[in-house]
């Protein structure tokens, strides 16, 4: 039978490793979103016509 | 939903690039209080009578479940509060925090299930505490997925503010399931049944959860502002196209 540190090494790990994947998977949604959303906008303003 | 329900796309406060280096900073505090907390925990804390250090685990698994409980209550209030203004503001504020909440809900049970099988000899029992965590996971993922079912924003969040209030209702029921119910989940303890080191490693680690809990919300929400601001973006565009503008 496993000891009990694996038990408690393995839930601190399973921890860091939602946080840090939960944190860069914001990270990549969040550069995603900006850059989309600076492709949907104009880039400058209509031209007002003389 | 009455005309005085305001869909506009939610505008940034601040300058982007501001309040971007402010949520980093926040961020280094987050993992920092989070490193210093676990080293507290487990440097400090002796090995527990019955269960040895396997009761380190308690330190992720009870600040994990109270953040998520935090997290749904934010969910409660924005959707009560979306329902009453109908400002987007509010169901993009519960949206975020139903994932994240979703998201603790099922470490705290994955977590629970590790320091399960070597105290109760099973990875997963259908014990009440248990089974309705399970619920309350399974509820907010539903919330989640009932968002994608329509693009229709008013539609979307009404729904999801009725399931999140709903959901919410879940959350007492958790959390006194243990005394409502026979059960091999253990009750909860107060600082008079435990000893110091073991209160105050858990009060710490608490704090470290909490704050990462509203690091991840508020994150979240800016990812959720740019997705709200693009669709519409994209919706008028679309309008001035079909009206040959």
């Amino acid at each position: 039978m496993a000891s009990e540190w694996s038990y408690v090494v393995g839930a601190y790990a399973l921890t860091w490793v939602v946080i840090l994947g939960y944190a860069l998977r914001l990270r990549y949604r969040l550069r995603r979103a900006a850059e989309e959303l600076a492709m949907a906008q104009p880039s400058s303003p209509p031209k007002r016509e003389a | 939903m009455t005309e005085a329900t305001d869909t506009r796309p939610v505008a940034t406060r601040g300058a982007p690039q501001a309040q971007s280096g402010r949520l980093a900073l926040w961020g280094v505090v987050v993992l920092l209080a989070l490193i210093a907390a676990q080293v507290y925990g487990l440097l400090e804390s002796p090995p527990d009578r019955d269960m040895g250090h396997l009761q380190k685990i308690m330190y992720v698994h009870v600040p994990s479940a109270w953040s998520a409980f935090v997290a749904f209550l934010v969910v409660f209030v924005a959707s009560i509060a979306y329902l009453w203004t109908g400002r987007a503001r509010h169901d993009l504020i519960a949206a975020s925090a139903a994932e994240v909440g979703a998201l603790l809900t099922a470490l705290t049970l994955a977590l629970g299930s590790i320091w399960g099988r070597p105290t109760w000899g099973v990875w997963w029992t259908w014990d009440p505490r248990l089974t309705s965590t399970a619920v309350l996971l399974v509820v907010f993922v539903g919330y989640l997925a009932l968002r994608a079912f329509t693009d229709d924003f008013e539609r979307r969040a009404r729904w999801s503010a009725v399931v999140g209030i709903l959901g919410f209702l879940n959350v007492p029921v958790v959390y006194l399931s243990v005394r409502w119910w026979r059960t091999i989940h253990q009750v909860q303890s107060a600082p008079s049944t435990v000893d110091t080191t073991f209160a105050w490693g858990l009060r710490v680690n608490a704090v470290a959860f909490l704050l990462l809990m509203i690091y991840f919300v508020r994150e979240r929400y800016r990812v959720a502002s740019m997705e709200h601001l693009l669709e519409a973006t994209i919706e008028e565009r679309e309008l001035r196209g079909s009206h040959g503008v």
